[in-house]
């Protein structure tokens, strides 16, 4: 008999997962964003820490290719900056210096950086060479004269890092105690049901704020971190067990499940080799969905100034310096980070959705 | 009430007055507000060798007590004894010596759900192969691929994962897996009801070919009377968590006594040339009652066309009519 | 008298590996009065046969051929002409009768609003032929049961529910799609007997769907075999369970253990599997598991030919046997 070959389960997800529009830009994002992220020293032109005294506040500069008489440049360009007296205020102002263009180099000499301790380099993505009398600041500076493009990549591995890193440790947590409390059933599962109520029902921002009051503030800005990581973990796995111990409860019942103990299979074994893998396809879209929310809460934190501290940046941290209408008016530039906090809830949420609908195991079915 | 049979000579299995009963729990405490009462005191015996069916429609118990005694539930109340050539051990307890728990064993209904989707058909195998290791990885190998031709499958199967299989398929996997365990004991839990005809007559033709070669004792679970006839030596048949009557086969069809097993003689669809109306069957009146508020005195008179006030009253108690027939009904009592 | 003539119904479905030919090329016909049924295994097009008659189908099916109710060609209908035949004209009886209720309707309100779209009556007397209705399928203290919610009903009141609501506008024709699957055989035994009162009383003509020869045999005059999407035969109830021509009815008829087999006697069973819809052998479908295979039965489709009066097999060994109709060759 002549045998078609019929496509596996896993091709028709793939098909269907690249059927979802929405759901590749997210991916596609999300892939974009964490390589900026994790070579944020390549491509950003400064260091996050490093203060230019003369270039503080400045806007976002122009790149240009056309200079003032109309000529066009291989090498794109920005102008130099100039302190001007007002004449009626009296107060000292910048404007563009158009006698003076600055070409952009690529692979650019600048301050040394380190790929997490790995190897240093001094070589940049882009840049305007050590000597220029001109910062690259392309998203504008802070307070202290310092580059906000490279303050956002390097406070995006903070902020992309501590979704991940938490959501991971919720669903390790969430999956391990919702397996126990679905297959043992009886006293055990009752009293960690009670529990994860009991947790839920507080209001999730002053639980939040009460348990970071508890990281010391002498502690470094790494312990911090992993402090930050650890509350919003410990917040983050009650929906992650209440799913497992449901998907569990009517796995447990299964008979694949059933005839495994009758060929002598210990209760562990069977959690570990039969249950959680079923369960994997499921974890993986609430780890996804569940991402944004720590990004938020990490940037809620830090922006009510109880998680990221200085030296260190994430973007809720970023966003702090923009707490004012004032600073909102004068510097609006500030609220950048904002930007790329919304950019990446919103591709982390289309990504989850799109998978949860290929992973879907009824809809799968329906497909074939 | 001692159960001795007449079909086998060695007594494998001693059921005594086994009940489960599910507690059914409601509040934010779980507060126990009432039992299902899934299987209600049954005592039956198996000898090596012999099928026994146990006939019922859902809600009946069949199925728990199919698992009870494969040792998948720990009763509430009663003993599961299992009798080997190295002594006698208690099922029901729920701590079994290895050896023997692999010695009874169950194949399922549902032969999709009962393979992890996940595991190829050797993974699946394999599995309980390497609990007991009794072989080495080389000997596995050669021992499987023994059962899989047996069942009319080669070796590509090895690498499929049960969504590649057809139902029929899939159920010859579900047997190896117990068959690989060399049972003594296994209980068919209405192993072809979900496939088609052509193949539920392969998938049974298989496992009495298995029953010869080893000489294995059957449980056979089933709502379909005449398959448990076809297989069976014996036969109860189970109402509310009990059994009404018990028979060998031959007997239980051409003298059912219960007017139970009588009404549901009279449901079977006749497979024959239809003579004179349609319809005009002798049909029970009436649905199952729910297993968590059983009738008092005698569970099925709420559809019983004999029912009298006595049955209302009194539970009847198990009749032996000779034969090795046994009954449960007011109205074989002497 | 016909009342539906089906002719070279085909139903295809585009799916991701590729077209299923769910329905390839069924004609056949049901009078006025009579239960046909079609018995099948599973993916044999026996379900999407009755799909395709009541048009219940997705998108992705394309259906050709015709479909005949008296005379008019229902596949040539618009959607709104459609909408008035189902209910009306052609009603179904549903394998899972829960779903096929609206929970959140009481079973009197589901039925006096189908009532009042298709005739015209007051909500009082819709009411009021809702209970008779009810009551004429055997549910007991309809009056009462009439306002309750669908969940309130068990597995076999559900279904006669639903027959009562096939029922409701007396149709020419209810397709019964395994009426009585997932019941207990007490309660199958009361459906059959539901299901024959009830087209004694209103004539209707009926479609079984059932994979149960048993179930056939008590309700059926004619019976039609399919396989793989095609008829292997078709005849009267008494001719096919007492004599089948078709290897296909023979080994499914002798694959059921019936009451009277013997223990230790080996059920006859059909050797191999249903093909799969995406790779379907050459020649006669049927021929990869047929005792009776020859050379011709690998390379060419036997035709549906009529022989017998009223008996149509689509077999080359009951062509030869039977010889006569040699000449007689299916329409391409």
């Amino acid at each position: 008999m002549s045998e078609k070959k019929i496509l596996t389960q896993r091709q028709k997800m793939v098909h269907a997962f690249f059927k979802n529009k929405l759901g590749l830009i997210g991916m596609v994002t999300l892939i974009i964003l964490y390589l900026l992220v994790i070579f944020a020293g390549f491509i950003s032109p400064y260091n996050m820490t490093t203060m230019h005294n003369n270039y503080i506040y400045i806007p976002p500069v122009h790149i240009h290719f056309f200079d003032k008489k109309g000529h066009f440049h291989m090498v794109p360009f920005v102008y130099g900056l100039k302190q001007v007296r007002n004449p009626i205020t009296f107060a000292m102002e910048r404007k563009i210096d158009f006698t003076k263009r600055y070409p952009i180099h690529f692979l650019a000499k600048g301050e040394e950086w380190s790929f997490f301790g790995l190897f240093k380099s001094n070589v940049h993505l882009f840049g305007l060479g050590p000597d220029a009398k001109m910062m690259l600041a392309l998203f504008g500076t802070d307070k202290y004269g310092r580059d906000l493009f490279s303050r956002v990549l390097y406070g995006g591995q903070v902020s992309m890092s501590v979704g991940l890193i938490g959501v991971a440790i919720s669903l390790i947590l969430g999956a391990l105690i919702g397996s126990i409390s679905g297959y043992f059933g009886g006293t055990i599962d009752l009293v960690i049901q009670r529990l994860i109520e009991l947790l839920m029902s507080f209001p999730r921002l002053p639980l939040w704020l009460a348990l970071s009051m508890i990281i010391p503030p002498s502690w470094p800005s790494t312990w911090v971190y992993f402090g930050v990581v650890t509350v919003l973990s410990f917040l983050g796995w009650m929906g992650v067990a209440r799913v497992v111990r449901g998907m569990v409860l009517s796995l447990r019942e299964r008979e694949f499940v059933l005839a495994a103990k009758l060929v002598g299979q210990s209760n562990l074994r069977i959690i570990w080799r039969h249950i959680i893998p079923n369960v994997m396809g499921y974890l993986i879209v609430v780890a996804t969905l569940s991402i944004p929310g720590m990004i938020l809460g990490e940037s809620a934190l830090s922006f009510l100034g109880l998680g990221i501290k200085e030296p260190m940046a994430s973007w809720g941290l970023l966003l702090s310096g923009a707490q004012s209408i004032s600073s909102i008016a004068l510097y609006p530039w500030l609220m950048i980070p904002g930007i790329f906090i919304v950019i990446t809830v919103l591709a982390f949420t289309f990504l989850g959705d799109s998978l949860r609908d290929t992973l879907d195991p009824y809809k799968v079915a329906k497909r074939s | 009430m001692s159960l001795q049979n007449e079909v086998g000579t060695k007594e494998i299995m001693k059921i005594e007055n086994v009940k489960m009963h599910f507690p059914v729990r409601k509040g934010i405490f779980r507060q126990v507000v009432g039992y299902v009462k899934a299987v209600d005191g049954v005592s039956l015996t198996l000898t090596k060798g012999e099928t026994f069916g146990i006939v019922g429609e859902s809600g009946s118990g069949k199925t728990t007590l199919g698992r009870v005694i494969v040792g998948l539930y720990q009763p509430t109340g009663g003993k599961v004894w299992y009798v080997s050539d190295t002594g006698k051990y208690d099922i029901s307890s729920g701590k079994i010596p290895l050896r023997v728990r692999q010695k009874i064993q169950m194949i399922f209904q549902d032969p999709l759900s009962s393979l992890d989707p996940r595991f190829t058909v050797e993974k699946a195998l394999r599995e309980g192969l390497e609990i007991s290791k009794e072989y080495n990885k080389k000997e596995m190998r050669e021992y499987l691929l023994r059962l899989l031709k047996e069942v009319g499958l080669s070796q590509d199967y090895f690498g499929r994962y049960p969504h590649e299989l057809s139902g029929g398929q899939r159920q010859r996997i579900s047997v190896i897996r117990a068959m690989s365990m060399k049972p003594e004991v296994v209980v068919l839990d209405e192993p072809t009801s979900a496939l088609d005809v052509s193949v539920q007559a392969q998938t049974v033709n298989l496992l009495q070919d298995f029953q010869e070669k080893f000489n294995l004792t059957y449980v056979f679970i089933t709502h379909d009377i005449s398959l448990a006839k076809y297989l069976s030596n014996r036969i109860a048949v189970m109402y509310l968590g009990r059994i009404m009557e018990m028979a060998e086969s031959e007997e239980l069809f051409s003298n059912p006594l219960h007017p139970y097993t009588r009404a549901l003689l009279e449901s079977l669809p006749r497979f024959e040339a239809r003579k004179g109306e349609k319809g005009k069957k002798k049909t029970l009146i009436g649905e199952v009652p729910s297993p968590i508020n059983i009738p008092s005195g005698c569970r099925f008179r709420t559809r019983c066309p004999y029912a009298t006030e006595k049955c209302e009253k009194v539970e009847p108690k198990l009749i032996d009519v000779g034969n090795g027939h046994k009954v449960v009904c007011h109205l074989y009592e002497k | 008298m016909k009342l539906l003539e089906i002719r070279n119904l085909r139903t295809y479905f585009d799916t991701l590996d590729g077209i299923v030919k769910a329905v390839d090329g069924v004609s056949f016909d049901v009078d006025k009065g009579e239960i046909v049924a079609i018995v099948g295994e599973t993916g044999c097009g026996k379900s999407v046969t009755a799909r395709s008659i009541m048009r219940l189908l997705p998108k992705s099916a394309k259906i050709s051929g015709e479909i005949l109710l008296n005379g008019k060609n229902i596949l040539k209908m618009s959607p709104k002409e459609m909408e008035k035949i189902r209910q009306k004209r052609i009603s179904m009886i549903f394998q899972e009768p829960m779903t096929a209720f609206d929970p959140l309707y009481t079973i009197g309100q589901q039925f006096t609003e189908i009532l009042q779209k298709h005739e015209k009556m007051s909500k009082a007397e819709a009411y009021e032929k809702s209970v008779q209705m009810l009551e004429l399928v055997g549910i007991p203290e309809a009056k009462k049961r009439v306002d309750e919610y669908p969940h309130e009903f068990s597995g076999g009141m559900i279904q006669r529910a639903m027959i009562a609501r096939a029922l409701l506008n007396n149709p020419e024709l209810v397709i019964a799609d395994e009426p009585t699957t997932g019941l207990d055989v007490s309660i199958q035994a009361q459906i059959i007997n539901v299901i024959a009162d009830m087209q004694k009383k209103f004539k209707t003509s009926t479609i079984l769907i059932t994979h149960d020869m048993g179930v056939a045999a008590e309700l059926a005059d004619k019976i039609i075999v399919m396989y793989s999407g095609k008829i292997m035969e078709r005849g009267d109830l008494g001719e096919i369970i007492s004599s089948p021509l078709h290897p296909y009815t023979e080994g499914l008829i002798a694959a059921i253990p019936k009451l009277n087999t013997k223990k230790g006697e080996k059920l006859h069973a059909i050797p191999g599997m249903v093909p799969s819809p995406y790779a379907l052998p050459k020649g006669c479908r049927f021929h990869p598991r047929c005792y009776a295979k020859m050379d011709k039965c690998e390379k060419k489709e036997p035709p549906y030919v009529e022989v017998l009066p009223g008996r149509f097999v689509a077999c080359w060994k009951v062509l030869k046997e039977k010889g006569a109709l040699l000449n007689h060759e299916s329409p391409k």
